[in-house]
């Protein structure tokens, strides 16, 4: 009865630098929940988008119904019956319920569009997905649950074969979940198969028939989930070696430069405690969602907090603002370094100097020469290879950017570094600089926090390792405690329970 | 906590209203003169171009555009209607030409917002300067007139005891409140304006109704361009020049977001009846029109700091709930 009617074969797709996907094969049968898995950027939301039109494979064939296809756009996606259902969603906040499901596809009578036919179905559809919603509210005062409704309520009327949920369960509480997965479930019995990506394993367990799961881009299996345990999909998931060197020398650190306690955000974090001490890089793993990027972000100043108690270098703080972080010592190297970090227009001098300038030209003139002499210090400190220092930034590579971003730090005297994903992005070579870098900065009795996805990384360089999930620190490992098993088991089920 | 239960006790009214209420009560106490039926035919007679503009101003916002030629095409309009009465055209085919300068105007800047993917502030510029540059080369920059009598009966003239031009926005009104309200093409603009992807995903096609959208506001700016000529009984080159930012202003103090996904053209009508009596009211009062000016810009940027942070606090009610 279930027979496969979409099938992906050697699926290759490069972006600049970057192999993400690497002979992806992969089956869905009708009528399956076909769970893909794998840690941040092995390549899982490449392969939905490339199902859903988004991208095109480099190379590589889909079969749909054993013919060749190119989903070349999201429009052709969906009319072949692919719906995906991103985080992202794809709804309009301004229209009604039943406009953002008949989208595209209004029914018409004398009048202009049928409003009461739009109504009637919308009722129809909702009522079968358990919702008691009526189909003239605005989305926008919708919850995040009841746009994912009609998202999935817009697929059951396109007569989807395919829905790609990316996540669907990240905004969800229990009993939403639980409604979800009965939505699932009875999708499923009309034969619509489900491509469910999820990073929650006892989810997997509960809804999903097959597992497949990726690697760095590669395939590593397809699975019957009735035939593994959680601790097997931990190993296919983690299954690498640390290849890298990670030049670490430890030092006995010393007193608390950052403390956190009970820190709470409006939305994302829940009672955060946290210490960096002198001399130490702490190390920050969760998965995507789990607030790691928003504890950055608040312990910088860029976004609030409203509850909890917050001291740097032994003063406790109680509003933060980036001015005065980078005032007392702080500095944050974000994630997306080309949007957040480096002003990519200008030139690798401006760029060293920028958060430096009223500290060194405090009368408000900039002296060329002397700034050229400062910019020039740095860029020989931290091997930046560029041909001048007027370069502008957008053409150095990724690794000379981040080495850029460290020689602004350094030029603003920061103790405090936040690394939020310190490699991602940069090739070997410079990875093991920048760890070089890191190691150097901390020997000089500075200190880090480093949010990274790669665990080789996380392991081979924190002395001490926080475990976030669902805007928690749920664990805290010292050096030498943790393996990778063990912080993949915390990232994902938040907590140590296991099978 | 008060706000709430007005909004309970008056579901559908909008808060805009209340504003405009508060404005005629005050005005009508302090101001005998306002109170006259004459002054507010008055009113309407002189809020009537900016009401046509201003609708075509609000659709274009709600898609996330912004269009600055609405003025300079309205004058360019009204000058070639002008050209064609006063080189003895009959009525009909002058009116015509009018309506569809603004038209192909409307037109040409679609095309190069929704195929060339100029942001629309610099195709609409564009557009402006263009426009005004052809209304003051068609006539020398002089003023065209001698224009027929007949045509100043026009806008002069009434329905019934309503003045046409209010006949002529009425019907722009009715028309476009159709299309937004029970056609495709006003669920689609909102789609447009809110979430670009998922229209296009949906099967929408963006270029085409971002041209539409255009060509609406110039064919309404052709319609305004002859209310004008007609009311002034001459055509001239530069009469249009700020309209089309004090239609901005009607449809961001109606509450369209300049981002655009959401706006009303009732309110944007509200939005225009506020500036004209705001105006008339210290015309009234006797201001002379350089500092009602001012007057108006201090008011408008008031409401619109005020309308932000409603916005902000429903943001973090909306941030609270989820």
């Amino acid at each position: 009865m279930n027979t496969t009617f979409l099938e992906l074969i050697n699926i290759i797709k490069d972006f600049p630098g970057v192999r993400a996907l690497n002979n992806v094969n992969l089956k869905i049968n009708t009528g399956e929940v076909h769970v893909l898995l794998g840690e941040n950027g092995a390549g899982k939301s490449t392969l939905m988008k490339i199902l859903s039109g988004v991208y095109l494979p480099t190379s590589g064939k889909i079969l749909m119904d054993e013919k060749d296809i190119k989903i070349n756009n999201p429009r052709f996606a969906r009319e072949i019956g692919i719906s995906p259902i991103f985080q992202e969603m794809n709804i309009v906040p301004y229209l009604s319920v039943g406009e953002n499901i008949f989208l595209g596809r209004e029914p018409k009578n004398r009048l202009g569009v049928d409003f009461n036919e739009i109504n009637k179905s919308t009722i129809r559809v909702l009522k079968r997905l358990g919702m008691g919603i009526k189909p003239n509210i605005l989305v926008k005062d919708l919850g995040i649950a009841q746009k994912q409704m009609i998202e999935i309520a817009r697929a059951i009327l396109t007569k989807s074969r395919l829905v790609i949920m990316d996540e669907p369960t990240s905004a969800l509480g229990e009993i939403e979940t639980k409604k979800l997965f009965e939505i699932i479930r009875s999708l499923k019995k009309e034969g619509i198969a489900i491509l469910y990506i999820s990073h929650r394993l006892e989810e997997i367990f509960e809804i999903g028939d097959k597992v497949t799961v990726l690697r760095d881009g590669k395939l590593v299996d397809t699975v019957n989930i009735k035939e593994v345990t959680k601790s097997k999909i931990i190993t296919m998931m983690v299954g690498r070696t640390i290849n890298e060197i990670f030049p670490r020398n430890f030092m006995t650190s010393g007193e608390k430069v950052l403390q956190l306690k009970n820190v709470s955000s409006r939305n994302k974090l829940r009672n955060i405690n946290l210490k960096v001490c002198k001399g130490e890089i702490v190390g920050l793993y969760g998965l995507v969602g789990a607030g790691r990027t928003e504890l950055a972000q608040i312990l910088f100043g860029l976004d609030s907090f409203n509850d909890g108690y917050i001291e740097i270098f032994g003063k406790h703080i109680e509003k933060l603002n980036p001015i005065k972080c980078i005032k007392i010592g702080l500095g944050l190297l974000p994630e997306d370094r080309h949007k957040n970090g480096l002003c990519l227009g200008l030139s690798v001098k401006s760029n060293i100097t920028k958060s430096s300038l009223e500290m060194e030209f405090p009368s408000g003139f900039i002296s060329p020469i002397k700034e050229a002499i400062l910019a020039n210090r740095y860029i020989q400190e931290c091997n930046i290879i560029t041909p001048s220092v007027n370069r502008i930034v957008e053409y150095l590579s990724g690794g000379n950017q981040q080495k850029t971003m460290i020689a602004q730090w350094r030029c603003a005297q920061s103790n405090l570094l936040i690394f939020d994903e310190p490699t991602r992005g940069i090739d070997v070579g410079a990875k093991v600089e920048v760890h070089q870098f890191m190691n150097a900065h901390v020997n000089k009795g500075n200190s880090i926090l480093m949010i990274s996805s790669e665990l080789p990384e996380i392991l081979g360089m924190s002395d001490r390792i926080y475990i976030m999930y669902r805007g928690q620190i749920v664990k805290e490992f010292i050096r030498g405690e943790a393996n990778q098993e063990s912080i993949i088991q915390f990232a994902i089920m938040g907590s140590e329970k296991y099978e | 906590m008060n706000k709430n239960l007005l909004n309970i006790s008056l579901p559908n009214i909008p808060e805009i209203l209340y504003v405009l209420i508060f404005l005629l009560i005050i005005l009508g106490i302090f101001i005998p003169e306002f109170r006259t039926i004459g002054n507010i035919l008055n009113i309407a007679q002189q809020g009537a171009v900016l009401a046509i503009i201003a609708l075509g101003s609000c659709i274009i916002t709600i898609i996330g555009g912004i269009d600055l030629s609405l003025g300079a095409v309205l004058s360019l309009a009204g000058m070639f209607t002008a050209l064609l009465l006063k080189e003895n055209f009959n009525l009909i085919i002058s009116l015509m030409g009018g309506i569809g300068c603004g038209l192909i105007c409307g037109l040409i800047t679609g095309i190069i917002i929704a195929y060339g993917n100029v942001p629309s502030f610099v195709a609409t510029l564009g557009m402006m300067s263009m426009a005004r540059g052809i209304s003051l080369g068609l006539f020398d920059g002089a003023t065209i007139s001698g224009l027929p009598k007949y045509f100043r009966n026009f806008a002069n003239g009434y329905i019934g005891v309503i003045p046409i031009p209010i006949v002529i926005v009425l019907i722009c009104y009715v028309i476009l409140e159709y299309l937004m309200k029970r056609e495709k093409f006003g669920i689609y603009i909102y789609a447009l304006g809110g979430n670009q992807n998922a229209a296009r995903c949906c099967g929408i096609n963006s270029k085409i109704l971002t041209m539409i959208v255009y060509t609406i506001g110039g064919l309404l700016a052709g319609i305004a361009g002859i209310i004008m000529v007609s009311r002034l009984n001459c055509g001239h080159p530069t009469v249009g020049i700020g309209y089309e930012f004090e239609a901005i202003v009607a449809v961001v103090v109606g509450g369209t977001p300049l981002e655009g996904g959401w706006g009303s053209l009732g309110r944007t009508l509200i939005g225009v009846i506020i500036i004209g009596v705001l105006k008339n009211g210290l015309m009234l009062l006797g201001y002379p029109s350089y500092w009602q000016m001012a007057i108006i810009g201090v008011g408008v940027v008031l409401a619109l700091i005020m309308a932000n942070m409603a916005f902000i606090k429903s943001k973090e009610y909306i941030n609270l709930q989820t």
